[in-house]
């Protein structure tokens, strides 16, 4: 059930997750169900209309928050203010990277920490 | 007077040299704060420096010369500063005006762009963490704004790339940049160097040890080996990619130290002790504000003699 409320682009209601999940189980099931999961604070819910919306709570580290198309684009400004993780390649560091993976990868480290 | 005054232009020079060494050799985070700090000093002595060659000039205009209680002929005569040497110094002023103004301008404009990009990105979950749909490997931190949190922005691109230890170095990477608030490093290196265009070198510097820093924060929470791999992963999951014809990465030049760099100092760890480079680094800074205090209280001195009774 867990793994339908995180395929979805939203948060979805009961009978959406109904759905979802093929209709073998009676809605009432999914309903518990969706109960139990928000009382362990494992997902989190929002009034629409009389129902209420399901969504999986986003823990800090979890990497599905929205996707959200690309936004990259035209402007220094926007360049100055989103620097990168890998900023400043050059195409001739790519040799040399690709030669320290290839170590990291034959004589592993048992460097922790 | 006249030697001291030019002292802080002199340890702008040497600090730029020894700036490069520093950040690659001293702890990262020290390393950002000692090159910040001392540039910060610096530009304010060289401005300080200038002020003091530009005064002769200004002290003669007849208002000025009248509100002091010293005769402009005196002036003339008594301080050992050419006129020539003044009117450069005021010209450079002008220009280091000129410079200042607009490196605010741009970091005003950073700050809307800013949060011009949290408005697109939206309200997601809890606001801390983006997905983009872009195949291109990337992450960014994207600064605070006063009422927003800061985010760390991931595309599809990198997460594909990466294992989950891998991801979680990245991510503990671009969290570390919000943390220690390196935006603020940045702003401060960018201004310095607007006021005293020989820091410029020394930008490149900071910006490399910021990202050593986050480096090692990274590594902290994974592993140096891990966080090796990410880099070295995302960098060359990036290389293969074409490229869009929008340049998102700063062009680097010759010299420049990058990613290997940083592979490598995640790498081989250097457990030696650079505290000597630490020290030049603060002399150098502090030698720049003593002389422009020393030769502002020449001034001064002289400006009492000069002073009619």
């Amino acid at each position: 059930m867990l793994a339908a409320l995180w395929a979805a682009s939203g948060p979805l209601v009961p009978a959406e997750v109904l759905a979802a999940l093929g209709g073998d189980l009676a809605y009432t099931t999914v309903m518990t169900i969706l109960v139990r999961l928000h009382e362990k604070g494992v997902i989190e819910r929002t009034k629409v209309g009389r129902a209420y919306a399901y969504r999986p709570v986003v823990a800090e580290t979890e990497v599905v928050a929205e996707r959200v198309r690309r936004l990259l684009a035209q402007g220094h400004d926007r360049a100055a203010v989103l620097q990168g993780f890998i900023d400043g390649l050059r195409p001739e560091d790519e040799a040399m990277l690709r030669a320290m993976l290839a170590d990291m990868e034959t004589s592993p480290t048992s460097e922790a920490g | 007077m006249r030697a001291v005054v030019y002292l802080p232009l002199l340890a702008s020079v040497a600090f730029v040299c020894l700036s490069r060494p520093a950040c690659r050799r001293l702890p990262p985070c020290r390393a950002a704060w000692s090159i910040t700090a001392a540039m910060a000093v610096l530009a304010a002595s060289t401005v300080g420096a200038l002020g003091l060659l530009a005064w002769p000039l200004m002290a003669r205009v007849p208002i000025v010369a009248a509100a002091g209680r010293w005769r402009p002929g005196a002036v003339t005569h008594g301080v050992p500063v050419p006129v020539v040497a003044s009117l450069v110094a005021w010209l450079a002023l002008v220009a280091l005006a000129h410079r200042a103004v607009d490196q605010l301008g741009r970091l005003r404009r950073e700050l809307v762009e800013t949060a011009r990009l949290h408005a697109e990105l939206g309200s997601t979950g809890r606001g801390r963490l983006a997905v983009l749909d872009d195949p291109v490997p990337e992450a960014h931190a994207l600064p605070p704004t006063l009422s927003l949190p800061g985010r760390v922005v991931i595309s599809t691109g990198l997460l594909a790339a990466l294992d989950d230890d891998e991801r979680a170095a990245v991510l503990a990477h671009e969290h570390a940049h919000l943390t220690h608030a390196h935006r603020l490093f940045t702003a401060i290196s960018a201004l310095a160097a607007a006021l005293n265009p020989v820091l410029s070198p020394a930008r490149a510097n900071v910006a490399f040890a910021l990202e050593r820093w986050a480096d090692e924060d990274a590594a902290a929470r994974t592993s140096r080996a891990v966080a090796a791999r990410a880099l070295a992963k995302a960098a060359l999951a990036k290389l293969s990619t074409p490229r869009p014809t929008v340049a998102s990465a700063l062009i680097m030049g010759l010299g420049q130290l990058g990613v290997p760099e940083r592979v490598t100092a995640l790498l081989d760890r250097d457990d030696r002790s650079h505290d000597a480079l630490a020290w030049l680094l603060v002399g150098l800074a502090l030698g720049g504000i003593l002389a422009v205090a020393w030769a502002t209280h020449d001034t001064e001195r002289l400006f009492e003699t000069l002073r009619t009774r």
